[in-house]
């Protein structure tokens, strides 16, 4: 049976401010700037969150479908390291606003960043099980950043967004090569989320055990899949990506460990296989869970797919688990994923000055976990709403009653 | 091979991977940091010095903020530990 992604979307917010804007306005070092490898960071607004952005990312997919097709949906998976509940999954409300048939699985799960490969792969073994043929799955990955603690490398790399994939036996985005995959975790406390209002962490200490999740998991899918070569099996990779120059890192030390090839040769390399992942990337920043995905999104709208071509995708999540596996995309693929006019929206975002950006770090702090009564006031950045979400048939949150979250289309 | 040998071997791969960096200005109580190696040019410095023993360490054992002394010794014992 083939099995994957059968349609693919991401949504990315709809303000960013220029990296080297924070960089300057906070005094941060910038030789680290080059090193990161960031062009710009997402911003959301007060009336978005996790589900705001998920069911933004979703629809243009569901919209699509045929009403016997979207019936056939029967299970919902987010997959989240920013829920809003202990309780009740993000799912619930995404279910509603997307208006899904009730005969349907909704819960939530989390692996900090690797959720989203987490719920992908349950999705795709639930529609390959067949013990409901025809059915589809749809995963949505969404994240928000966690009050920026300002003045770190850290804030300029955390930003929002949502990745939602419809699984299903129609796989025209990707098909998953089945069980070519290799996993790697293991318990390490490198960054994570302890408090409702911060993520926190060892920097240094995610790097490099994001780097032996790379090598090892790598080493399990070479155990599984005869011949299979980290320079010669795949024609693209796809990393996770919380900015690019982890991936750069990441890319270097295979090369270097593999085949001792020369800086030269490793650049060529990556400029050819890797680069064509991170366009998205580099514009939007990191956004946890759903970022591998932002990253096949990039792939599919700015690679050369003019054939059948394998990739190579390594998610990993902090804490730690891991997975590298590959799969198929086709010139098909490219077409379909352009539908969604993926780099249209994200040039579509405000561009926020130094001072709008610290306003609205301030405002959304006030909607971080726990909000029992609020209503949202557009009227205090209204600049930015008018210009991304009046009048577009967004989702956006309008107000709290008593925990329960009421969204409204814009 | 001695605590020197490592020593020495090390300061050249920070060398290496810091090329504007006098090896003589090293002092071996000094952490990575102090030299300016951000976070990319410790896994390259640590990578190199691994490439050079014949050694394989997991990665998250070296996170540890050591300094180029203490590198040195901890590398060396793993280095005694697999011959």
């Amino acid at each position: 049976m083939n099995v994957g992604i059968e349609s693919i979307n991401l949504y990315a917010g709809p303000a960013y401010i220029p990296v080297s804007t924070i960089f300057e306005a906070r005094g941060l070092d910038m030789e680290r700037f080059n090193n990161l490898m960031m062009d710009n960071k997402s911003m959301g607004l007060p009336c978005e969150d996790t589900v705001t952005n998920a069911v933004n990312a979703a629809k243009p997919i569901i919209d699509q479908l045929s009403p016997e097709e979207k019936d056939r949906i029967e299970l919902v998976i987010t997959a989240s390291e920013s829920g809003l509940d202990f309780g009740k999954s993000l799912s619930t409300y995404i279910h509603d606003y997307l208006g899904l048939n009730r005969n349907c699985r909704l819960f939530e799960l989390k692996q900090a960043c690797y959720g989203g490969t987490a719920a992908l792969h349950m999705a795709a073994c639930f529609v390959a099980s067949g013990v409901s043929p025809g059915a589809k799955a749809l995963v949505i990955a969404s994240d928000v950043a966690r009050a920026a603690a300002k003045k770190t490398y850290a804030e300029v790399s955390q930003a929002v967004g949502a990745v939602a994939m419809l699984i299903s036996d129609k796989p025209d985005i990707l098909e998953l090569d089945w069980g070519a995959t290799g996993y790697y975790g293991y318990e390490v406390m490198d960054t994570c989320r302890p408090l409702p209002e911060i993520e926190t962490g060892d920097p240094d200490l995610s790097l490099l055990s994001y780097l032996d999740c790379l090598e090892n998991s790598f080493k399990h899918y070479a155990e599984r899949v005869d011949e299979a070569d980290f320079r010669e099996t795949f024609d693209y990779l796809v990393f996770h990506t919380p900015f690019a120059g982890m991936v750069k890192g990441g890319h270097r030390k295979m090369m270097r460990d593999l085949y001792r090839l020369k800086p030269d040769l490793i650049e060529a390399d990556f400029s050819k296989r890797v680069s064509p992942s991170l366009q998205h990337c580099v514009q939007v920043g990191n956004i946890y869970s759903a970022t591998v995905y932002m990253a096949l999104c990039s792939l599919l709208d700015n690679g050369d797919i003019n054939d059948v071509k394998r990739v190579g995708i390594f998610s990993y999540g902090s804490g730690c688990s891991s997975e590298f596996y590959s799969g198929i995309v086709t010139p098909d693929s490219q077409h379909k994923i352009k539908q969604m006019n993926i780099q249209q929206q994200l040039s579509r975002r405000y561009p926020l000055n130094m001072n709008e950006y610290d306003t609205l770090l301030d405002l959304n702090l006030e909607w971080i976990f726990g909000v029992q009564n609020k209503t949202v006031n557009v009227a205090q950045f209204s600049a930015m709403y008018d210009h991304f979400f009046a009048g577009r048939n967004l989702l956006v949150l309008d107000k709290v009653t008593e925990f329960h979250r009421e969204y409204r289309f814009s | 091979m001695n605590k020197e040998y490592v020593l020495e071997l090390l300061k050249g791969c920070i060398t290496e991977t810091l090329d504007d960096l006098d090896i003589n200005s090293i002092r071996h109580d000094q952490y990575l940091k102090d030299l300016g190696a951000n976070s990319l040019d410790r896994m390259d410095i640590i990578l190199t010095v691994m490439e050079k023993l014949e050694i394989k360490v997991p990665l998250v054992e070296m996170a540890q903020t050591r300094s180029i002394h203490d590198l040195a010794e901890f590398l060396l014992q793993k280095k005694v530990a697999v011959q």
